[in-house]
């Protein structure tokens, strides 16, 4: 291995270097995004303590199991207020897509094809063969060609409508999923915690001797 | 330089736990979809009952029973005797008449001519003393 390293050329170890750069990149960008969601979900998580805070505070609610299915019922209507719009969205694309297939009488559409479908607005690339990028034929790279760019199809005319529909409703069906399973988390932890008897730091005896201690009335 | 490893090993973290969060989102966002239908045909249920999916649960109307009762009660003073609520639109309206004297040019002299006329306090004072010396002589 030192070997190896020691013969490598200048033009190996930049490619050394951009390869762990990207993965660096990768990296510090899933740890963002696993912050954003765990942000987002602690702040979503704080909408349980209001569906559920009046029935605590008044205590008509005075045993865990209680509180749980009183919790989940709000939890689940209030999943239902936020995710309907989001699956209407998702619906409407359905429809389109299923208008379109009447139509053209073409029920083995792909939605993603370069040719008529979603694809045909994006650059696509392709691998055809393989290439070499270092001196030493260890690392070998498969060789990309362009294979679409952005054009307009009226055939595809579905795909565009259902495409930023998927997209959109299925993001925001997805934000309110991550709001009702930090409810969810939430009301387990509140359920655990409110009802909690503790017994950290009691003595029996000197309790005892205290109540015997107080002046009687 | 502390809070620069602590954030880099919370990103590690959320590296390492990112699978597990995106398999349980994954696993709900399916579970939600069952919510969902199950949401929706009690909705149904609940319509022709006369209720909604978001009506008040039996501990919320409790919760509400015990706040009126928990609520001040006015007075029974107060309750016979209720205020008369003044309609708004019978309030007398204040119209300021005074017409400042303002100096243009036509009446100027006239303004001035008036406060000449009209002696100051202090003049009328000195004529009524006067007046009275010349009688007690």
């Amino acid at each position: 291995m030192p070997n190896i390293l020691l013969s490598l050329s200048d033009s190996d170890k930049r490619l050394i270097f951009s390869l762990l750069l990207i993965v660096i990149v990768i990296l510090v960008l899933i740890a963002l995004l696993g912050f954003i969601l765990v942000k987002v979900m602690k702040w979503q998580a704080k909408k349980m303590d209001t569906l559920i805070h009046d029935v605590v505070v008044y205590k008509v609610i005075t045993d865990k199991k209680a509180l749980m299915k009183y919790g989940r019922a709000k939890n689940w209507a209030y999943f239902f207020k936020q995710a309907y719009i989001p699956l209407l969205i998702i619906i409407f694309g359905i429809i389109m897509l299923i208008i379109r297939c009447s139509i053209a009488n073409d029920w083995n559409y792909h939605f993603f094809s370069t040719q008529n479908g979603f694809g045909t607005i994006f650059w696509t690339w392709k691998a055809s063969g393989t290439f070499s990028g270092t001196d030493y034929d260890l690392i070998r790279f498969q060789q990309i060609v362009l294979d679409n760019t952005p054009h307009l199809v009226g055939d595809a005319w579905a795909s565009y409508i259902a495409g930023p529909c998927f997209f959109g409703g299925g993001l925001w069906y997805l934000i309110s999923v991550m709001s009702l399973l930090s409810r969810t988390f939430m009301l387990y932890k509140r359920s655990k915690e409110v009802f909690e008897k503790s017994l950290d730091g009691f003595n029996q005896t000197e309790a005892i001797k205290q109540e015997e201690a107080k002046p009687e009335e | 330089m502390g809070n620069i490893f602590k954030s880099l090993a919370r990103g590690v973290l959320y590296f390492l736990a990112f699978p597990g969060i995106i398999i349980a989102i994954a696993i709900y966002a399916v579970f939600g979809v069952a919510v969902f239908i199950f949401q929706f045909g009690k909705l149904i249920y609940l319509f022709f009952t006369g209720r909604t999916l978001f009506s008040d649960l039996p501990e919320d109307i409790e919760v509400k029973r015990i706040v009126e009762s928990r609520t001040v009660q006015p007075s029974e003073d107060l309750m016979e005797a209720p205020q008369e609520e003044q309609d708004p639109f019978l309030s007398p309206i204040y119209q300021n008449d005074y017409n400042f004297p303002f100096k243009t040019a036509d009446k100027e002299e006239k303004v001035e001519e008036s406060i000449q006329e009209t002696p100051s306090k202090d003049e009328s004072e000195v004529e009524k003393q006067e007046e009275g010396g010349n009688e007690d002589a």
